[in-house]
């Protein structure tokens, strides 16, 4: 059985050990940062190895984080899908995954089993091919 | 919010309801029933209470926020008691905002009537002593909490005190409202909620969360819930006039 890592960059202290024991409760194997600097810190000269990156900082919009998933994959030369959680966002998009590019999605959670639904399909192949 | 001139004669509103009936009697032509609205905000922070209300039915949050619009919850009330006391003090800098958690039924008063009742000294001026020093404790132990115990902790107090003023374990919230109410992240309250929900204790559908295991979500909870708990049962066992 092959666990699928998530690179895991949480701002959020409250958020940060509730999201990593649910991952690691649902499977995921969790590498973790405290926040974007922590992050491109970590990942340079490619000393993460990861099947996913996602991101939650805080007081930024989607589409900055996303910018910022994407220097980290950049720098980390991790070619994966990037998940960014939507802090602020109206009743129209609650409950929406939003697929933006060909590996880039941001989530606006209606609840937590809506990112996990997310994560597993995004891993579902990694998983198989690994197999 | 709107107004119904009728009044009912026993309220469900334990502080009106403790009041000797000569008292009640008194206030009576002043009373008018309100009909609240999830959302409602009943107190801005920065004015002194237009009415002082009387809870019937449902469950409203005292609160404070920064420039930021920041918001920290301080209490939860519900038909133990009242909202507006500020009315009491004569002048006063006001930060704290009050506004209906779910919909709900209320009879309202106007400031200056409160507050003459008040200070005639009779048993409605004991009875808001004793709810002063409730909210006090309320909102001192929460404090307290925010800031040394996690967020399925804090979630599990702010759920089992919401059911308990509301006196239901089916609460009407959406996750988006509850991270407003608790000053949280969004997101936060989402995982949070979902550690509660893979551990048996709540069930959550859009919009409704259900207290499935109480026993459980008492045990996960930390111990500020008894103690704000007690406090309400301490200071607010009021009992009916016959």
């Amino acid at each position: 059985m092959y666990n699928p890592t998530i690179f895991l960059i949480e701002e959020d202290n409250d958020a940060r050990p509730i999201l990593r024991d649910r991952l690691k409760n649902a499977g995921y194997k969790v590498t973790l940062a405290l926040d974007e600097e922590d992050a491109l810190d970590r990942v340079g000269g490619g000393r993460v190895k990861a099947d996913l990156v996602l991101v939650n900082l805080l007081r930024k919009l989607p589409e900055d984080i996303l910018k910022i998933g994407r220097n980290i994959c950049r720098k980390g030369e991790l070619d994966v899908p990037v998940v960014v959680i939507a802090a602020k966002f109206g009743e129209d998009l609650e409950g929406k995954d939003i697929q933006v590019s060909d590996k880039e999605y941001i989530t606006y959670l209606e609840d937590g089993e809506q990112l996990f639904g997310l994560l597993s399909r995004l891993t579902r192949d990694i998983v198989q091919t690994r197999l | 919010m709107s107004e119904q001139p009728q009044i009912d004669t026993r309220p469900k509103n334990l502080l009106l309801a403790a009041l000797p009936e000569a008292e009640y009697r008194r206030l009576l032509p002043h009373l008018k029933k309100a009909v609240l609205k999830q959302g409602d905000v009943l107190h801005h922070s920065d004015t002194p209470a237009n009415s002082v209300y009387f809870l019937e039915d449902g469950v409203a949050s005292l609160s404070v926020s920064n420039s930021d619009g920041v918001a920290l919850e301080l209490s939860i009330v519900g038909t133990e008691a009242v909202v507006g006391e500020r009315a009491i003090f004569k002048h006063g800098y006001f930060i704290v905002q009050c506004q209906m958690l779910s919909d709900g039924v209320s009879y309202k008063i106007s400031p200056k009537v409160f507050q003459k009742e008040f200070y005639r000294g009779d048993a409605l001026h004991d009875l808001i002593l004793n709810h002063l020093e409730a909210r006090l404790t309320e909102t001192a132990q929460t404090a307290l909490c925010n800031q040394t115990h996690v967020m399925e902790q804090r979630l599990s107090r702010w759920l089992l005190t919401f059911a308990d003023r509301s006196g239901s374990d089916r609460l009407l919230l959406t996750q988006e409202f509850i991270s407003n109410v608790l000053g949280a992240n969004r997101p936060t309250i989402s995982v949070a909620a979902k550690a509660l929900q893979d551990k048996g204790l709540i069930e959550y559908t859009r919009g409704v969360i259900l207290i499935v295991d109480r026993a459980g979500l008492e045990k996960e909870t930390c111990e500020c819930y008894r103690v704000i708990k007690k406090t309400v049962e301490t200071y607010f066992s009021l009992k009916r006039r016959s």
